[in-house]
């Protein structure tokens, strides 16, 4: 019976991974043993078989349809980023004036508050440029594609709430 | 000169008749007759409520061209009529419910309330045969969509 | 002037070039190209639909973002399989689907079934359709451990060698060896099992 190091070997040979002396020692081993012959043929059959059959798979989405999906998260994570990198900037400017500035942000804040407040949650956001679309509640947005071929627009509505 | 009278009623009666058969006809025109399914789509064989139909094999057929879903159930159909001017809402489910505005030549605007607070508004032009989706991902990898289209005459 | 680029006619490189200069439509049609590929890589990886479409998503955004790293060393879509089976790797480590190393030599050192099998023929190739055969070739596939799976995909399908595989995996070149000996045995018991369905 082969040891399991040979059976390996005898892999790697099948596999191309040997150094050329390992290669003709394998080579030697399954000529004159039946046993690490007929192992190697059929690891050398299973190889084949999977290399030349794998199961062709079809994305079930429309061209459009996962583009925009795509398009959309790039853009989202694109105006993260942007944010972010904002936010940061802010921070190290906030730690050099922390003091003085402390009073003037305080005022700032306000000054905001007191201008949005009454505005509530009517915020436009253009996603589209073919189209008017709008989505003002916060946690939601949408995008919209079109097929063209199925006659048929989509307005996505995303909800960010987890 | 006699003849003069009867042809210049005639004339009269023509111009009468013209001006209420456009009036007629541009009313009509412009009153939309629209078809609203809520449906709800889902990879599952039967729905989770057993008295959902499948909607209509050619708009599945659309539906699965550009969406991901195997099949498409319907929730709730209306059919309505949007005339010019008059913004018409139409209840899908107790949560869900639209708003259309006709603004003449198949141009609309639908607003989408979720839970009675207005969640997208959508201008475009439906012309027969078009559908206008508006889509959202539901529990379990299923989907809900309102489908909107012109009705057939 | 520059010529206007010719989406569906132009060579992935010429789209990848412009691309990397912030142009959408180009990596619109990359994306139309290779999406199928994409996507069964991970469908194959993750074994669901729904995690390897989000997953193959991902991927094309992480491309996006990384397109200006893309040298061209190796073709365009080999990248793109890298990042998918990157991604795949972490999210099959995140979910704990695949094991640690050392759970899984235990686990081979005390041998497996695998190990006592007699040698078989695993050739149903002459009685079956092609398709037919594809279909069982996955549905083997499905029944090995998510190990043994991934080692045959990454060796089988993705050319990569031992050490490549075991760098992706974080494993030892011999735990390679090790799983893809069992993975290919488990393969081939199972195919010529369907074979002798087949002959009764």
């Amino acid at each position: 019976m082969i040891n399991h190091e040979t059976e390996l070997k005898l892999q790697a040979y099948l596999d191309g991974e040997l150094s050329p002396g390992e290669a003709k020692a394998v080579e030697d081993l399954t000529n004159r043993d039946a046993d690490a012959w007929a192992l190697f043929e059929e690891l050398k059959l299973t190889k084949s078989l999977l290399a030349e059959n794998e199961l062709e798979v079809r994305l079930p989405e429309s061209r459009g349809f996962y583009w925009s999906k795509i398009q959309r998260q790039i853009e989202r994570e694109e105006k993260e980023q942007a944010s972010e990198q904002t936010e940061a900037a802010a921070s190290s400017w906030w730690l050099r004036f922390l003091a003085p500035a402390a009073a003037l942000v305080a005022l700032a804040v306000l000054v905001v508050v007191a201008l949005r407040a009454p505005k509530g949650a009517e915020t436009l956001v253009a996603l589209d440029d073919s189209h008017e679309i709008e989505t003002p509640l916060e946690e939601t947005s949408s995008f919209s594609f079109q097929s063209e071929a199925a006659g048929m627009t989509v307005v996505w509505v995303d909800s960010h709430r987890e | 000169m006699k003849k003069i009278v009867p042809f210049g009623g005639i004339s009269l009666a023509t111009v009468v008749l013209f001006f209420v058969y456009s009036c007629l006809v541009r009313s009509g025109s412009t009153d939309l007759a629209l078809q609203a399914q809520l449906v709800w789509g889902t990879n599952n064989d039967k729905p989770d409520d057993p008295k959902l139909k499948e909607v209509d094999a050619k708009v599945t057929e659309r539906l699965r061209t550009a969406l991901k879903w195997k099949n498409y159930f319907e929730v709730n159909r209306q059919n309505f009529i949007v005339r010019a001017g008059t913004p018409k809402k139409v209840k899908m489910s107790d949560h869900c419910e639209i708003e259309v505005e006709n603004f003449g030549n198949s141009s609309i605007e639908v607003k989408l309330y979720g839970k009675g607070k207005m969640v997208v508004k959508k201008t475009q032009k439906i012309k027969p045969g078009e559908l206008l989706i508006f889509a959202g991902d539901d529990k379990n990898d299923t989907a809900w969509f309102v489908v909107l289209s012109q009705s057939e005459k | 002037m520059s010529r206007k680029l010719d989406y569906p006619s132009a060579a992935d490189d010429a789209l990848v070039k412009a691309a990397q200069k912030a142009d959408m439509q180009a990596f619109e049609e990359l994306v139309a190209r290779h999406r199928d590929k994409i996507y069964a890589r991970a469908v194959s990886m993750m074994r669901n639909e729904e995690e390897a479409a989000d997953l193959s998503q991902e991927a094309w955004v992480k491309a996006w973002q990384r397109l200006k790293q893309f040298q061209g060393e190796a073709s365009f879509v080999t990248w793109m399989t890298r990042i998918i089976i990157n991604l795949c790797l972490d999210q099959l480590r995140k979910q704990k689907r695949l094991r640690a190393e050392s759970i899984e030599q235990l686990d081979e050192e005390l041998g497996g079934v695998e190990r006592q099998m007699p040698v078989v023929t695993p050739n149903p190739t002459e009685r079956m359709e092609r398709g037919e055969l594809r279909q069982r070739i996955d549905e083997a596939l499905g029944k090995l451990s998510c190990e043994h799976r991934t080692v045959l995909i990454l060796h089988e399908f993705e050319e990569l060698e031992y050490k490549e595989i075991a760098k992706r995996m974080q494993c030892s070149i011999g735990t390679v060896m090790s799983r893809l000996f069992y993975a290919r045995r488990k393969i081939a018991a199972l195919l010529a099992g369907w074979k002798r369905e087949e002959f009764r």
